[in-house]
C-alpha cells in the first residue's frame, strides 16, 4: 500500500518525473508521431508540396515485391544472427564457467567486442574480408575459395551476418554467464554424484535452468538484428550487391534519404515500430510469467 | 559390507592448510557425525570423501579401495545437501529417477525402485509435483529419496536439517536415524548442532580448526572430554569453566577457599569445568554466589549465579523451585565425581 501523505504538494511528483517524460516526448513520442503522420502523406522530394493519401503508402508497400523480399531477407538475417551469436555465446559461457584460473582475463577479452562501435566492427570485418587486400580472403584463396562479397550476394549476406553476430556475442555471453552463475553449485554437484558427465549435465541441468535468459536473449537479439545492424551493413555492403543485404531498416534509410520517397519510407518505419511493439509485448508476457520450471 | 578408512587426510587451498591430517576408521553400518563450529573443516572433509573436493594429501578408502582419484559417481556414494539441491525443472519422480536413468537401468526397474522409496518416505502422493510446490520437510524427504533410491554404499549428509524449523528438525532427526538403521548403510553426517550430533551418532568426531579433537561415542565424549574445547562444545547447556588454583589443602575459586577433595590429585593454576547438571543439593559448604537470572525451562530451571572475581556467571541446572528468587545468595556444591580440570595453556584435560 502506497501512502499518499508522503507528498503534500500536488506539483512535486510531476516535477520529479518531468525530465523523464520530456525526454520520452522529445525523442520518442514526437518523432514517432511525425513518422506516423508522414506515412499518410505523399511528398515531393523537396518538401514543397504534400498530399494526404491515407493508406496508399502501405498498400504500395504491400504490392511491392522488393519490399516483401526485404522482409523475407530480414527474417532470415535476424534468425541467422540470433542463432549464430547465441550459440557461440552459450558455448563460450559454458567453457568460461569451468575455467578456474584467469577467469577474469577470459571474461574481459570476451566482452571487448561489445565496446566496439557498429561501424568500426563493420570496417574491421571489411578489412579482413576485403576481396583484394583482406587477410582472410588470402587464406581462403589457398583453399580454392574465391571470396568477393562485392559481387557474390550470398557471400555478402554471410559476411554481414558474421559481423553482426560477432558483435552481439559479448552481450549474450554476459547474460549467459550470469545465468549460469546463478545456478546453485550444489545442483551441479548433485548431478555429478548422480553420474552425469559435463556434457550431459549441460543439456539436462544447465540448459533448462537458464531457459528464461535464453528466451529473453532471443527477443533482444532479434530486435538487435532488426535495428542495430544498420551501421555494420552500411560499412560493409551498403545493402548491395544488388539489394541482397538490404534489410528493412536499411531500406528505410535507402528509400527515404537516398531515394527521397519520404512517405513510403515513413510507412516502412511505422511497420518496423509495430514489429518492435509486438516483440516487446511477447517478451513482457513471457518474462512476467517467468517460464515455469 | 562397506567400510570407510580416512588416513592422514590433508587439505590446502593454495598456501592455507585447512585440514591437518585426520584419521577416521568407519565400520559397516555405522552412523558417524562430524561436528564442530563453522570453519572447522567438517564440510570440506565430507566433500573430500564425496569427491567434490580434491584431496591434497592422505588416502580415502571405501571398502578397502582407494578412491582418491575416482569421480564422485564411481565412489558408490549418495549425498544430501543442505539446500537439498533438487532439480527445480523436474518433477519429484524425475528427480529421483535421474541417477537411475544414468545407470541405464531398465524403465520398469526404475519405476519400481522409485515407487518403493516413495512409499518408504511417504512422498508417493506428490511424485508428479515440482519441488517448488513442496514444503521444506517434503523437499527434505525427496532429497533423501534421491539418495536412497540409488542404493549407495555410503550416505553423506551435509547439514541436511539446518533449513527446517525446530519441531520438524527433531522429527526428521529421528526419521533419518531410524531409516539409516533399517537400511544399514554406512553414513557420514555433518552438523554444527551438538544436540543433533549427540542424538544421532553412533560415534562422534569433534573437529576443531581442521583437527579431530576427539573421536568416540556420544557418551564417551560427554563423560570423558579430552580438551576444554570438546568439553565446552558437547553438552547443552554448555559446561562452566572457572579459573582455580589447587593446592595441597585447598581449591581457590573466585577468591573463595574450599577444601580439596581427597581424590583430586592435580595441582597448580587450572581451569575447572563443571556441567550445569552436575551440581548437587547439599547442606555442605560450597561456592557462594548471587542469583543473577533465572531461566525457566518447564521441568527444570537454569540459574545464572555470579561470584565476585569470576567474569562469567555460573550456570546451574536444577529442579523447578519456586523459592529461588533473583538476588538470593546461592550455595553451589559440586558433584565431586564430575569435576574436570584443564590446563589453561594447552587446554588439555589433566587428571
Amino acid at each position: 500500500m502506497l501512502k499518499r501523505v508522503h507528498y503534500r504538494s500536488s506539483y512535486l511528483p510531476y516535477l520529479l518525473v518531468a525530465p523523464q517524460i520530456i525526454i520520452t516526448i522529445l525523442f520518442f513520442i514526437w518523432p514517432a508521431g511525425q513518422a506516423l503522420y508522414q506515412s499518410f502523406l505523399l511528398e515531393d522530394a523537396f518538401g514543397l508540396s504534400s498530399e494526404f493519401v491515407w493508406f496508399d503508402n502501405f498498400i504500395e508497400l504491400y504490392e511491392n515485391p522488393n519490399y516483401l523480399n526485404s522482409f523475407a531477407r530480414t527474417g532470415f538475417f535476424s534468425v541467422a544472427v540470433a542463432s549464430l551469436s547465441m550459440s557461440f555465446a552459450l558455448f563460450f559461457a559454458a567453457l568460461a564457467d569451468r575455467v578456474i584460473k584467469g577467469s577474469h582475463t577470459y571474461r574481459t577479452l570476451l566482452i571487448i567486442p561489445y565496446a566496439v562501435a557498429p561501424v568500426l566492427a563493420g570496417t574491421l570485418w571489411l578489412f579482413l574480408f576485403n576481396p583484394t587486400l583482406g587477410i582472410i580472403t588470402y587464406f581462403l584463396d589457398a583453399f580454392g575459395i574465391d571470396w568477393n562479397h562485392k559481387l557474390n550476394s550470398s557471400q555478402a549476406m554471410g559476411l554481414v551476418i558474421l559481423a553482426a553476430a560477432w558483435k552481439q556475442i559479448s552481450y549474450n555471453f554476459l547474460f549467459f554467464i550470469a545465468a549460469m552463475h546463478s545456478i546453485p553449485k550444489s545442483l551441479i554437484e548433485a548431478s555429478a554424484i548422480d553420474g552425469a558427465g559435463p556434457v550431459h549435465r549441460f543439456f539436462t541441468i544447465i540448459l533448462p535452468l537458464i531457459s528464461p535468459t535464453t528466451f529473453f536473449l532471443l527477443v533482444v537479439n532479434i530486435i538487435y538484428a532488426f535495428f542495430d545492424t544498420f551501421g555494420i551493413i552500411h560499412a560493409i555492403t551498403a545493402g548491395g550487391p544488388g539489394n541482397s543485404t538490404e534489410i528493412l531498416v536499411y531500406k528505410v534509410y535507402n528509400d527515404g534519404f537516398v531515394g527521397l520517397d519520404l512517405g513510403g519510407s515513413a510507412a516502412q518505419s511505422v511497420i518496423l515500430m509495430f514489429i518492435v511493439v509486438m516483440l516487446t509485448v511477447v517478451q513482457f508476457k513471457y518474462v512476467e510469467r517467468k517460464v515455469q520450471y | 559390507m562397506s567400510t570407510i578408512k580416512i588416513e592422514q587426510i590433508k587439505k590446502s587451498y593454495e598456501s592455507t592448510q585447512v585440514i591437518h591430517g585426520i584419521d577416521i576408521e568407519i565400520n559397516h553400518g555405522e552412523f558417524i557425525v562430524l561436528v564442530g563450529p563453522s570453519g572447522c573443516g567438517k564440510s570440506t572433509l565430507l566433500r573430500m570423501v564425496a569427491g567434490l573436493e580434491t584431496i591434497t594429501e592422505g588416502i580415502v578408502k571405501i571398502d578397502d579401495e582407494v578412491v582418491n582419484d575416482l569421480e564422485p559417481k564411481d565412489r558408490g556414494i549418495a549425498m544430501v545437501f543442505q539446500n537439498y539441491a533438487l532439480y527445480p525443472h523436474m518433477s519429484v519422480y524425475d528427480n529421483m529417477a535421474y541417477g537411475l536413468k544414468l545407470m541405464k537401468l531398465p524403465k520398469a526397474e526404475i519405476e519400481e525402485r522409485v515407487q518403493q522409496v516413495a512409499e518408504l518416505l511417504q512422498i508417493e502422493d506428490f511424485l508428479e509435483r515440482r519441488p517448488s510446490n513442496l514444503s521444506g520437510g517434503q523437499r527434505q524427504r525427496v532429497a533423501m529419496g534421491r539418495a536412497i533410491v540409488r542404493k549407495p554404499k555410503v550416505f553423506l549428509f551435509d547439514e541436511p536439517l539446518s533449513n527446517l524449523d525446530a519441531k520438524l528438525r527433531v522429527q526428521m532427526r529421528m526419521q533419518i536415524k531410524t531409516l539409516q538403521r533399517n537400511l544399514n548403510v554406512t553414513t557420514i553426517y555433518v552438523t554444527h548442532d551438538q544436540v543433533e550430533a549427540m542424538t544421532m551418532a553412533d560415534r562422534l568426531v569433534v573437529l576443531k580448526d581442521g583437527v579431530a579433537a576427539q573421536i568416540g561415542t556420544p557418551m564417551e565424549i560427554y563423560d570423558n572430554p579430552l580438551t576444554q574445547f570438546v568439553a565446552g562444545f558437547i553438552g547443552s547447556p554448555a559446561m562452566n569453566f572457572i579459573d582455580c588454583e589447587v593446592t595441597d589443602q585447598h581449591i581457590l575459586i573466585a577468591g573463595q577457599t574450599l577444601t580439596r577433595p581427597a581424590h583430586i590429585t592435580v595441582r597448580g593454576k587450572l581451569v575447572l569445568g563443571v556441567r550445569p547438571e552436575h551440581f548437587i543439593e547439599s547442606q555442605s559448604v560450597g561456592l557462594q554466589g548471587k542469583v543473577e537470572m533465572i531461566e525457566k525451562l518447564g521441568a527444570s530451571i537454569l540459574l545464572y549465579v555470579s561470584c565476585e572475581n569470576n567474569p562469567q556467571p555460573i550456570v546451574i541446572q536444577c529442579d523447578n523451585n519456586e523459592n529461588i528468587k533473583i538476588g538470593d545468595s546461592h550455595n553451589m556444591v559440586f558433584d565431586l565425581q564430575k569435576m574436570y580440570f584443564f590446563d589453561p595453556d594447552s587446554q588439555q584435560r589433566v587428571s
